[in-house]
């Protein structure tokens, strides 16, 4: 660009082309690894973010309840439906440098943007308590209280952001995401049935039985914890924020892939884990929210195992408090109008700010109310996000296929196909869970 | 620092800043960022469809939140 037409330069500006000069060296010495090294962050923190909390105490829940089984390849499946949609999220924010809530305010109007942030924000205060929950599940498990819980998210939430460097709070949070990992660990250590896992995935059963109304809570809320709101949300923001560009389309690729198969198989073992409690007949559900997973485990497998699945949820509380709530803030930020990037200054964005740290406040502050059903709040907050994901979704796909803005990256015919098919699915499955819910609960219909 | 130091200590930040702004596209820099897009023209056909899913969406919303709250008492 000559100088004559350099525009004002922001310090936001020189800090993202710090980071991007970084990237331009990488790329011009040949040196892959680096690149990539540089290049993935939003993709890995989106999957394995969403590996949080109430998705690791849903999954072991379906374990719990049915086995192994159908659920196992469900998993992998629903984490095949992210990739489909974070892909678009990337290559949406690399292409056009905004975000989603922006982009839907300004191309499709200030109702439509109000009401995706409005779905967000609701949703993400509920999903904050329950991770909130499960750093209070896995502390509990150290006989440390509830406010101890409270107090490390919070601190850890205002910690990241302290630097005002996007990279900085992205490496951060991929530090903790390493730690996901326990879950598979944890599984293997409790010494699963590895036949029963293989015919799961090679057979897709055996299919669940028992209530259809607990069968289709449990399909809502994991595809609720595999494609959410705040995903979209988190990951076109985040590729923005992180300055890519379309050049780094490839490795954008390639960072959500990888995400979405750690994230499968940390899922994954999350099942497991709740399956060998299943054939040790360890208890209920609502038994082993009273107890605590870690705890039930321990019981049935020893120590170790349960030492690492209670580090696991920890680590899923502390990681989805750190995206969720950013994700907030991007979202407020968009829709506000105001500045949204890690790399401002408190002063220069002071909404994103405290709305990044405000929504962790107020849900830390309930889950210290006495008498609060945990494991209701942790399996809803998924089903109500599956419930409001189609909205986003259509317009990521209107996003992802407006011309103007997309250009040459616009979705191939392929990608529209795959995405139309996970929007119904995703609506068909929360309208029918929703439905049948409402119809039992105001007796219209028997159990 | 001397006038002739601070001189070229400016120079270098020119020199720096004019490398560094370099590794951006120029729709990347915040004034580039903060202007606003045209709207999007949508046909009747999709405005009907847009609402009918906000439709779809609320009354199942509701109905899931009325489950939750019923569920607590």
């Amino acid at each position: 660009m000559p100088e004559s037409e350099w525009p004002d330069l922001s310090h936001e500006d020189l800090d993202r082309a710090a980071d991007r000069s970084r990237v331009f060296w990488a790329r011009r010495d040949g040196k892959r690894w680096r690149l990539l090294w540089l290049l993935v962050g939003p993709g890995v923190l989106a999957m394995i973010g969403e590996n949080d909390g109430p998705s690791m105490i849903s999954y072991a829940t379906s374990g719990v309840t049915y086995g192994y089984g159908f659920f196992l390849p469900f998993i992998v499946l629903t984490f095949g439906a992210a990739i489909i949609c974070q892909e678009m999220c990337m290559r949406v924010g690399a292409v056009t440098h905004r975000g989603y809530g922006e982009l839907v305010i300004q191309r499709y109007g200030t109702i439509w943007g109000w009401f995706n942030a409005g779905d967000l924000v609701l949703t993400n205060l509920v999903t904050l308590v329950a991770e909130f929950v499960a750093l209070r599940v896995g502390l509990a498990y150290f006989h440390l209280p509830a406010w101890v819980a409270v107090a490390f998210g919070l601190a850890l939430v205002a910690f990241s952001q302290a630097g005002h460097r996007y990279w900085r709070w992205e490496r951060i949070a991929l530090g903790l995401a390493a730690f996901n990992g326990l879950f598979l660990v944890a599984a293997i250590l409790a010494g699963p049935s590895w036949g029963s896992t293989g015919k799961a995935f090679v057979t897709l059963s055996p299919f669940p039985g028992g209530s259809f109304n607990t069968m289709l809570l449990l399909v809502a809320s994991t595809i609720g914890a595999t494609v959410t709101p705040w995903m979209i949300f988190f990951q076109q923001s985040a590729t923005v924020d992180k300055g890519m560009t379309p050049r780094d389309l490839r490795q954008g690729r390639t960072d959500t892939i990888f995400g979405a198969v750690l994230a499968a198989l940390f899922g994954c073992g999350a099942l497991v884990v709740g399956a060998v409690l299943a054939s040790h007949h360890a208890g209920g559900v609502q038994g082993l929210a009273g107890a605590g997973f870690p705890g039930a485990l321990r019981n049935v497998t020893g120590a170790l195992a349960a030492t690492l699945l209670a580090l696991g949820l920890i680590e899923a509380g502390a990681l989805a408090l750190l995206t969720i709530s950013a994700s907030t803030g991007y979202a407020v930020g968009e829709a506000l109008g105001v500045h949204h990037s890690f790399n401002y200054s408190l002063r220069r964005a002071l909404a994103f700010y405290v709305c990044n740290i405000g929504a962790a406040l107020i849900a830390g502050a309930v889950i210290l109310i006495p008498g609060v059903p945990l494991l209701s709040i942790a399996l809803n907050a998924n089903v109500l996000a599956t419930v409001l994901l189609p909205v986003a979704l259509v317009f990521l796909l209107m996003l992802a296929n407006d011309h103007r803005l997309m250009g040459k990256w616009i979705n191939t015919r392929k990608t529209n196909a795959a995405a139309i098919v996970v929007v119904v699915v995703v609506a068909l499955s929360g309208a029918a869970y929703g439905i049948d819910s409402f119809l039992l609960t105001t007796h219209l219909i028997g159990p | 620092m001397k006038p002739s130091e601070q001189a070229s200590y400016l120079d270098a930040q020119d020199v720096a800043r004019d490398e560094l702004v370099g590794y951006l596209e120029r729709d990347q820099l915040e004034v580039e960022m903060d202007k606003r897009l045209p709207p999007a023209r949508l046909s009747r056909r999709s405005r009907l469809g847009l609402w009918a899913l906000r439709v779809f969406v609320i009354a199942v919303g509701a109905m899931v939140i009325y489950t939750f709250v019923a569920g607590l008492h």
